[in-house]
């Protein structure tokens, strides 16, 4: 083939042209945003799980029975008899209500849990990776020796000291959930605080409490919210097994975890009492897992085309 | 090497001492009293049973006595069990759970690492959809929910498999496959992409450029390359397992220790409680402490700094 000086057409340079931002300048948030919308497994996560916490808020209201209402007489009853979607436990308690009731309790002890473990954690974590030096070691030796202590052993043990009921189920998960979470926001202030904007922020005259917040925190907000999202699942996982072992919230409350571990008693004759809270169980575990995928790709500016 | 394995050896026995005084002044915090159930019991009788149980002593000389006998292995009475030493229940009770827990592991590795490298290799088809999946499934189901899932299609409706107990082979498959379930995803999950890394980096494509077999790329490159940092994810499974057989145990009706420990737990069996407490702990520190070793050993840059990371 010939190639002929006609074919080619000088253009010349523009220096304005190819200096022009052409991408819309957008947040790290909006950024993260907009990828995750394009994500669809995790965008039908979030769809699943707002249902189900919709469901979790007005689920009770629907009936007119309340969660501990008993009816010896609807006792064991398969779904749909009686007016009863899921069925009646042993009690003749509506599923229903019960599992909706039980939503609130097991999705509140996952946030909860995860919140409480990440002000904790960046705390600790932040003072421990701004200051450094000898603070960072000693703070960070503590860390090491609790975190060789079996999570399972502490969380028993505060649960049987505490009595099992709501709030000690949430601070026996927060408790040895931070660990965790302190590492990671250390190491992360670690790296950050060496680079040039803290240096620059500092030269400006910030404090140390505005680095931190504002500088240090922000930057590694990234690995911390992925890291969340996994804390709530893990959190509602540790409550279902409390409740699998008997230190789950007390009767007549119910949780998912314990839903399904009473269920799971009653397997062979009552198989629905053990379907409907484990199905729920393992749709939220399933979309706060994938949701935490999206977010982690979402979240990783390196992953940004 | 002696200074790092002699450093992890002091944090071990640190952890120990303080998982074991844990446990026990917090069960003297506990409300309650062991005896409190025996209601019918003359208080006469009543106190002959503190005597009996040295439950009579002041705390910190009970404290003294307790570690005393921990070090020499004496973990006294169940109060649940008559005339059932701490000692012998464990004894009786661990190696069930330890060859349970010990299937489950291999079962897990073997499983979980075959899954991650097949998935890598059929990169987006179907034994990658499938390998996907079953992570997904396996980390979004609780222990207990898989077992009874399993005992109802397995032992109950279609009858191939016993649905409880653990006598012979049969027995050990389903509470098996339902501990190792987790560890398979996770496994399967860590392999596939650190696989995937792998097979992007130059010197594969120096291996094929060479002339190497398939075969010898996958396992002398691939394989050899990628396990390495999956290796780090199976000491906190360690625990997981273990936990998970409290569970497993409880559902299949395996008198292995986990089941011990729960029953121990709803029934208030104090001594059983912190026995078996005090003895997971140190299985568990001192695994880790084994693990933490083994890492040290095949990955020299663990040994100088394992924080930063």
């Amino acid at each position: 083939m010939e190639i002929s000086r006609e074919d080619f057409v000088y253009i010349g340079k523009n220096i304005q042209e190819s200096q022009a931002i052409v991408r819309p300048s957008m947040t790290y948030l909006q950024d993260a945003w907009r990828r995750l919308k394009s994500n669809r497994a995790a965008f039908v996560a979030l769809i699943i799980l707002s249902i189900l916490v919709a469901m979790a808020i007005v689920g009770p209201m629907m009936y007119s029975y309340s969660y501990s209402d008993q009816d010896l007489s609807m006792v064991d009853k398969a779904p749909g008899v009686g007016g009863h979607i899921f069925g009646t436990d042993s009690l003749g308690r509506d599923l229903f209500v019960r599992i909706w009731v039980g939503a609130r309790i097991s999705l509140f002890i996952g946030i909860a849990g995860a919140v409480i473990e990440f002000l904790i954690g960046v705390i600790y974590g932040g003072i421990a990776g701004y200051i450094g030096g000898y603070a960072d070691e000693i703070m960070m030796r503590i860390v090491d020796i609790l975190y060789t202590i079996p999570n399972l052993v502490v969380v028993i043990l505060l649960i049987m000291v505490m009595g099992p009921g709501l709030h000690t189920i949430i601070i026996a998960i927060a408790l040895t959930n931070w660990l965790g979470m302190a590492r990671l926001v250390r190491g992360q202030t670690l790296q950050l605080r060496e680079q040039e904007f803290v240096l620059a922020a500092r030269t400006l005259g910030a404090d140390g409490k505005r680095i931190i917040f504002k500088h240090l925190i922000p930057n590694a907000i990234g690995p911390i919210i992925v890291r969340l999202t996994f804390a709530i699942p893990g959190a509602i996982f540790t409550e279902a097994f409390l409740s699998f072992i008997g230190l789950g919230v007390p009767a007549p409350l119910a949780s998912w975890g314990s839903l399904a571990s009473a269920g799971q008693r009653t397997l062979t004759t009552y198989p629905w009492q053990i379907f409907f809270p484990a199905l729920f169980i393992s749709l939220a575990m399933l979309s706060f897992n994938i949701i935490g995928d999206g977010l982690r790709d979402a979240l990783d500016p390196r992953l940004r085309k | 090497m002696i200074k790092y394995i002699a450093k992890k050896l002091f944090y071990a026995i640190v952890t120990i001492w303080i998982v074991v005084s844990a446990t026990f002044f917090m069960m003297q915090a506990i409300p309650g009293d062991p005896l409190m159930n025996e209601k019918r019991v003359v208080p006469e009788i009543k106190e002959n049973l503190r005597k009996y149980y040295g439950l009579d002593k002041p705390l910190h000389e009970q404290y003294f006595i307790y570690l005393k006998n921990l070090a020499t292995g004496k973990m006294g009475m169940s109060f649940q069990y008559k005339n059932r030493t701490v000692n012998e229940i464990i004894a009786n009770g661990f190696p069930i759970s330890a060859s349970l827990g010990m299937r489950a592991m291999i079962v897990g590795i073997i499983a979980g690492l075959l899954l991650g490298v097949v998935a890598a290799l059929n990169h987006n088809r179907g034994w990658d959809r499938f390998s996907i999946f079953v992570a997904i499934i396996g980390v979004s189901i609780p222990g207990f929910v898989i077992a009874a899932l399993l005992q109802w299609v397995f032992g109950v409706k279609l009858r191939w498999l016993p649905v409880a107990q653990w006598k012979s082979f049969a027995h050990t498959i389903m509470p098996t496959f339902a501990l190792s379930l987790g560890l398979i995803a996770n496994l399967a999950r860590f392999m596939r992409s650190s696989m995937l890394d792998v097979i992007g980096q130059d010197y594969i494509k120096t291996a094929k450029a060479k002339g190497l077999s398939p075969f010898e790329i996958v396992w002398r490159h691939q394989i050899r390359n990628a396990i390495l940092p999956v290796i780090t994810i199976l000491g906190p499974w360690i625990a997981i397992i273990i936990t998970g057989t409290f569970v497993i145990e409880t559902v299949f009706a395996i008198p292995g220790l986990g089941k011990f420990y729960v029953q121990s737990i709803n029934m208030q069996d104090y001594t059983l409680i912190t026995g078996i407490t005090a003895f997971f702990g140190s299985i568990l520190v001192i695994m880790n402490m084994l693990v933490d070793i083994a890492y040290g050993i095949i990955d020299p840059r663990i040994r100088i700094s394992k924080r930063s990371s």
